[in-house]
């Protein structure tokens, strides 16, 4: 069955990020260079050819965009300039909206008035929301303690709504990524190698080992500082919320990573920023309206997060509160919608898709040696 | 005895032949021949230093015949007939013997056998040499005008040029007007110029010209006479047939191409919306606003190359050339699309992108104006049809760059990127005996050394008639045919190699088998008290010496290889001592 072009895909893909896709000749240079093209995935001359003709249905389940991570020796080799970089970038950014099942996503990407205004009105939203529920409850000037502004406990059950709602959106956009996945599959995967192949999800998600394959190694590092930093203040948060909020003594069972968590956070989102601001390497060199809104987010959400934490070791309850409130408006609208609907949905995606590779790759295996799988119908 | 003095030297052409043929007993028996007063063997018989050193044997041992046996008389014998003339010998008094394609690279395998070919080949050149009598070059006195055939862009400015450098010329032109294909154009590629300006521009300068006569509606019917002196018959085509006879001394061809025509069927032609690159381009320069078609705007444009060029077994008598031109003019015409108002998708079904030199400028701007190639394999052509529920046109083709991924888009026009055929032109070829190369379009003697000279002295050939070109290379090929022409004319007088035949004219008895047989008409009758006898035109015979043996009489002979000389010839091959 042939593969349907769709012209002006390519066009569309500019909202994305796409924009020098067409000067493309294949002549492969791109893959030649990439540490991670391997049969059977080329990558990045084959979605960028997949691309230019306009092969969609060929591209929505194509995992080679998320196997590539933008260490920028693609674009740095190609001689005519089509910045295979950052077309990957902005397919992955293309299967983020199309994996989700809103279409939040793709007003997103394609719209940064969209996506500021609602960040901005989410915003607001929460902080009547958090202003009117502690003035209904307790005083501004308690930080902690029976009538505290913000008790631990409320925030406490808060996040974990939060969290099971991000989880479930999270999740019916991963499983469309599978679907997308295996409609494009030659061959049906048994249970088997999706079991086999499970090892890669944890392996990937926290220390992403093909990341560290590239080149450069510097990017996998301010990466894994930036996301080991999230993830121990994700893990304090929702279950040490209590021992972070007490005080004003330090408890520094907890502490102690609170503050190497939120070093590292500042740390990496700086270096990310400056980078994007000298555009000191490739893949700072495009930067799309919905980077610079992540960055800000999490460096608003670590920098009030510190200064809410002193003020209240200080003793200035009130100005942490207000504080709080502000760092409350910077959490919900970054979780609610850059986790399930924009760029950190690739906390999902990325290993996800290490692991459906494998599982393709498990599946083949069986099939080679003439397993039990059953052929794509 | 002789009295004959022959210097004979045999290469060693480094390993080539030295390496098979044992030249030193072939020097040591041939320098027992009657004649031979030199006989030597050298390392490389065309290096400067053999060929003083022959110089100076000449001359010291007052050789009047020379024998080089080395490789094809192909290859050098202008050389050595430098060096015979040099020597103070007559350059018709050497004799090249091939020793190397002829015997060493064909017996590889047997020295002992190769040796006594090369033996017995050498004695027939000292043979031959021996009975060689001191020939001039034939002068041709040469009228200074000159007829160009095709009045297309090549044409005109050849005959512009010819009459730039002070030559009368007559320019024919089978149409009433002239411009040929050019005429037709309007933006050209790569520098925007409008085509039928161009034309206008050189029609105005050649008409306003006092050298140049303008003929259309006209053709070349008859042409008489040899090198130098060519009497043509041109009949004009008006109100009433009108046939003048015009002297010029060179003729050039410029009678350009025809476009490949695609038959019903073939990729979709005869569909609605299935066009040729002419018709499309027509089709965009005569659209002032955006692209429509049918009335409906054109969204999706899809252009299949190399329809009639490069093709392969699958069609009888294949076009198997490169048309050249076409990736330019298809890859323009998407340029010319794009500046369109309106977004104009554009995929470029192609086999290999050979936009040379500077037009690779052309592939990579339309690369950059969003045009998609789609490569599809060597006789694996899109399929074309209208899908009977759409009602679009849909193509449907593998591409390479897919891995061979089946592919299918939906367009609005398909253009079929045609290329050039060589035009029908059966009774010019007849006329002036052109020769017609495996393609199909003429062919030069040749293609980089003698680029536009024909077989057929002082007719010359130019443009697209020779192989498919574009038209800044056409016009190039025809200045280089006034190059041509100027050389012969301009100097009043041309040399021709004096290797002719000649008749005995008591001996022939004139039954007409020579004048049938000769392919250059250059055998006449004549008659003198009352006996009739065959006549060469010197200038008009080509040496072939396809007369001579249908002679019941054996009244021709051939000058440089007379019958006798063919005999001692044979003689020395096969050994046998000649008296």
């Amino acid at each position: 069955m042939a593969t349907m072009i769709r012209p002006g895909l390519v066009d569309e893909l500019q909202a994305y990020g796409a924009e020098d896709v067409s000067k493309c000749f294949n002549c492969g240079n791109c893959s030649a260079v990439c540490v991670h093209s391997e049969a059977p995935h080329v990558l990045p001359r084959r979605p960028m050819h997949a691309l230019q003709l306009g092969l969609e249905s060929k591209l929505r389940g194509s995992l080679e965009p998320w196997l590539c991570y933008y260490c920028g020796e693609c674009s740095e080799q190609c001689p005519k300039g089509a910045e295979p970089g950052e077309t990957m970038m902005s397919l992955r950014r293309w299967l983020t909206s199309t994996y989700d099942f809103s279409g939040i996503s793709r007003l997103f990407y394609r719209s940064w008035r969209w996506e500021l205004f609602s960040i901005v009105a989410l915003a607001i939203l929460t902080g009547i929301g958090f202003a009117l529920f502690g003035m209904s409850q307790g005083s501004i000037n308690h930080y902690d303690g029976p009538s505290a502004f913000l008790p631990s406990a409320m925030i406490h059950r808060f996040d974990w709504t939060m969290a099971v709602v991000l989880v479930v959106l999270l999740g019916i956009n991963s499983i469309r990524m599978w679907r997308s996945v295996t409609r494009a599959a030659d061959v049906k995967p048994s249970i088997g190698s999706y079991v086999a192949a499970l090892y890669t999800l944890p392996v990937h998600f926290f220390t992403q080992p093909k990341f560290r394959q590239c080149d450069r190694k510097r990017p996998w590092l301010v990466h894994l500082v930036l996301m080991l930093s999230y993830v121990t203040m994700l893990v304090l948060i929702m279950f040490f919320l209590r021992e972070m909020a007490a005080g004003p003594a330090i408890d520094w069972r907890v502490h102690v990573f609170g503050y190497l968590a939120s070093a590292g956070l500042i740390v990496a989102v700086v270096l990310n920023l400056r980078g994007r601001i000298k555009r000191d390497s490739p893949q700072h060199a495009h930067s799309h309206e919905s980077d610079w809104m992540f960055l800000v987010l999490l460096l608003t959400v670590a920098v009030t997060g510190v200064l809410q934490h002193i003020l209240h070791r200080l003793g200035l309850d009130a100005a942490a509160n207000i504080i709080y409130i502000v760092h409350l408006m910077g959490v919900v609208p970054m979780l609610v919608l850059e986790v399930p609907f924009g760029k950190w949905a690739h906390l999902a995606y990325r290993p996800l898709a290490v692991y459906f590779a494998r599982v393709q790759e498990h599946a083949n295996e069986a099939v080679a040696r003439g397993g039990a799988t059953e052929p794509a119908s | 005895m002789s009295a004959r003095k022959i210097g004979v030297y045999v290469c060693q052409c480094g390993g080539n032949i030295g390496d098979y043929v044992d030249v030193d007993e072939v020097v040591a028996q041939v320098a027992k021949e009657p004649g031979v007063v030199v006989a030597k063997t050298a390392m490389f018989t065309c290096s400067d230093s053999t060929q003083q050193e022959i110089v100076q044997d000449a001359h010291e041992q007052g050789l009047d015949g020379l024998v080089v046996a080395s490789c094809s008389p192909k290859l050098h014998t202008y050389t050595f007939r430098d060096v015979a003339r040099r020597a103070g010998m007559n350059p018709f008094q050497y004799t090249q013997v091939n020793v190397r394609e002829q015997c060493s690279w064909t017996h590889t395998d047997d020295h002992e056998g190769a040796t006594q070919k090369a033996l017995r080949l050498v004695r027939a050149g000292i043979n031959r040499t021996r009975l060689t009598e001191p020939l001039e070059p034939i002068v041709v006195k040469t009228t200074p005008k000159s007829l160009v055939v095709g009045g297309g862009v090549a044409g005109l400015r050849a005959a512009l040029g010819l009459a730039q450098v002070g030559l009368s010329v007559f320019l024919l032109e089978k149409e009433p007007k002239l411009g040929g294909w050019v005429a037709g154009f309007a933006e050209m590629y790569p520098h925007g110029r409008d085509g039928r300006a161009l034309i206008a521009e050189l029609e105005k300068a050649v008409r306003s010209h006092p050298g140049v006569t303008v003929f259309t509606s006209a053709e070349l019917v008859a042409k008489s006479g040899s090198f130098g002196n060519y009497q043509v018959t041109i009949a004009i085509h008006g109100d009433q047939l009108e046939t003048i006879q015009v002297e010029v001394g060179s003729i050039v061809v410029a009678t350009g191409f025809d476009t490949y025509q695609p038959e019903e069927g073939e990729l979709g032609y005869g569909l609605d919306g299935v066009m040729t690159i002419a018709e499309f381009k027509r089709m965009v320069e005569e659209s002032a606003g955006a692209l429509e078609h049918n009335g409906r705007p054109v969204k999706t444009v899809a252009y299949i190359y190399c329809v009639g060029s490069r093709q392969g077994e699958e069609v009888d008598d294949p076009n198997t050339y490169c048309s050249r031109y076409c990736c330019n003019a298809a890859t323009h015409a998407s340029l010319q699309v794009a500046g369109k108002p309106g977004k104009v998708h554009q995929y470029h079904f192609y086999r290999d992108m050979r936009t040379y030199g500077t037009f690779e400028t052309l592939y990579a701007e339309s690369l950059e104006k969003g045009s998609a190639y789609v490569k599809y394999p060597d006789g694996e052509p899109p399929a074309v049809e209208r899908d009977a529920k759409t009602g679009r046109l849909t193509l449907t083709a593998r591409d390479l760059l897919s891995e061979g991924e089946e592919v299918a888009l939906e367009a609005d026009l398909v253009v079929l990127v045609t290329g050039m055929v060589p035009r029908e032109n059966q009774g010019l070829t007849k006329t002036l005996k052109l020769p017609v190369g495996q393609t199909g379009f003429f062919n030069e003697i040749h293609p980089k050394l003698r680029p536009v000279e024909t077989v057929v002295d002082g007719v010359y050939i130019c443009g697209a008639c020779q192989a498919p070109r574009n038209s800044a290379e056409s016009v190039a090929s025809g200045l280089a045919a006034v190059s041509q022409s100027a050389a012969i004319l301009k100097r009043g007088f041309a040399e021709l190699d004096p290797l002719v035949a000649t008749v005995d004219p008591v001996a022939c008895t004139w039954c007409g088998e020579c004048q049938d047989t000769c392919p250059y008409d250059a055998i006449s009758m004549e008659q003198q008290d009352g006996t009739e006898f065959a006549v060469i035109a010197k200038t008009a015979c080509k040496g072939c010496g396809g007369c001579v043996p249908v002679c019941p009489a054996g009244a021709i002979d051939l000058q440089g290889y007379t019958d006798a000389q063919i005999r001692a010839m044979i003689d020395g091959m096969l050994g046998v001592s000649c008296s």
